[in-house]
């Protein structure tokens, strides 16, 4: 077999990934699994690959192994915030377009492409995560709150936090606390979105149906408080 | 590919990924892709990058790719090489943006000339190391050209286990072999290069 090669970022030449997928199947002639195994005692990289592929692969039949808490929500959030992003990028192009075949529709295609399901985010069901978009408390009027419905079915829901003043590049911390003032969860590392949100993804049980006060903190320079947030939640009967 | 596989995993495997790519309850039957495979790619990736915060927030861009893109997946390959080419893929091109990064910053750092007390420094501790260099130079020539006179599968073995520190089951996962083959190799190896090299190696080389 024709011997494909790659050149690592030092300059070394290596067997290609696929030469490696090959070569853990066992699908290559003797004479080249010769050259390969020659190759492999002299460089780490590529053992380091050939043994990541054999880690992968006996996972398939092992028992698989506890998640951290916060992965999948992180995860999915990561996944929905990508996928609008992908959505608006596609939206807006068809907004242009729109404006210059029929200057008599604007107003309607731009409302439209920019929140095609309104609020809720029903266009993300497909995986069925419920988003809200916080405002703090400090820009709602009277008696007005968040308000966050959970599906029975949604295992997992983000929040969209938006502050009054843009954020600085700091880490920031989101502490939440019941109506009788004890902590639910602190999540820790935040940094804001490209669009200064944060944005947040938690286990939909974390949230029983009440009232919740949610407190967005600097992590350095003495725990500045950013802003503050009331959320109600509700859970199906 | 997947279906040829012993008892249910593989199949929950090949049944996560098909409701998956028919949208049925997506959310779910991916996690179940992910608490099997989280661990190897994030252990995986953990031998290239330097801090576990490098480690997970890649082992998160793994498995946000793989979301996005298991709608592509015809099951040509098993799913297992699939993921693991989007891991290897994922952590090249951030290791190449890091060393850029650092390349750049390394340039920068090139204008600052060093001053005279730190160039003396450097200098003796550059002459102090040269003797123990030398020493070690030469057991490793003799290691080298005893090592070469082992047979091939033998010498890849001892190979592996100094140069690259790797267990017996490495080797064997490495090599092909089974772990009962190595030990041997590695047994006969000792004693050949004990005869070799009487004096030099020291207990616990191999």
């Amino acid at each position: 077999m024709e011997t494909r090669n790659e050149t690592s970022s030092a300059g070394r030449t290596h067997p290609d990934l696929d030469e490696w997928v090959d070569y853990h199947h066992r699908r290559l002639a003797a004479e080249h699994v010769e050259r390969l195994q020659e190759h492999l005692t002299r460089c780490r990289r590529c053992t380091t690959l050939v043994l990541g592929l054999q880690d992968l692969s006996e996972a398939e039949y092992t028992t698989p192994a506890p998640l951290e808490d916060n992965f999948m929500p992180r995860l999915l959030t990561q996944a929905i915030f990508s996928q609008t992003r992908a959505r608006q990028w596609r939206n807006t192009a068809l907004v242009a377009a729109s404006l210059l075949v029929a200057v008599i529709l604007p107003v309607a295609v731009h409302f439209k492409t920019l929140y095609p399901q309104g609020a809720g985010g029903g266009d993300f069901a497909e995986v069925n995560l419920p988003i809200v978009s916080l405002l703090p408390r400090s820009s709602l009027r009277g008696q007005d709150t968040n308000r966050l419905e959970i599906p029975a079915t949604a295992k997992h829901f983000a929040l969209v936090l938006t502050t009054q003043d843009p954020p600085s590049n700091a880490i920031y911390q989101l502490a939440i606390s019941d109506a009788l003032g004890r902590s639910i969860r602190s999540v820790t590392g935040l940094r804001p979105a490209a669009d200064g949100t944060f944005r947040i993804g938690l286990p939909s049980h974390l949230l029983p149906s009440g009232n919740y006060h949610l407190e967005l903190r600097t992590m350095s320079k003495g725990d500045r408080t950013l802003d503050d947030y009331t959320l109600e939640v509700v859970h199906p009967e | 590919m997947l279906e040829n596989r012993d008892g249910g995993v593989a199949k929950d495997i090949r049944g996560a990924v098909i409701a998956f790519q028919q949208g049925i309850a997506r959310e779910q039957n991916f996690e179940i892709l992910v608490r099997r495979f989280y661990r190897p790619v994030q252990h995986f990736l953990g031998r290239w990058t330097k801090s576990t915060e490098d480690r997970d927030d890649i082992t998160q861009e793994v498995f946000l790719r793989a979301f996005k893109s298991l709608k592509e997946y015809r099951g040509d390959a098993q799913f297992s090489t699939w993921l693991f080419k989007i891991a290897h893929n994922t952590c090249m091109r951030r290791l190449d943006r890091d060393l850029a990064t650092r390349k750049a910053a390394s340039r920068l750092g090139d204008d600052d000339d060093p001053s005279e007390e730190e160039v003396a420094f450097r200098a003796a501790a550059f002459l102090g190391s040269q003797l123990d260099d030398l020493i070690a130079k030469e057991r490793s020539a003799l290691l080298r050209d005893a090592t070469e006179r082992l047979p091939t599968q033998m010498r890849r073995c001892v190979e592996l286990r100094i140069c690259q520190d790797l267990s017996y089951e490495q080797i064997a996962a490495v090599l092909q072999l089974s772990v009962g083959t190595v030990k041997a190799h590695l047994f006969h190896a000792r004693e050949k290069l004990r005869d070799h090299l009487s004096g030099l190696v020291r207990r616990g080389d191999l």
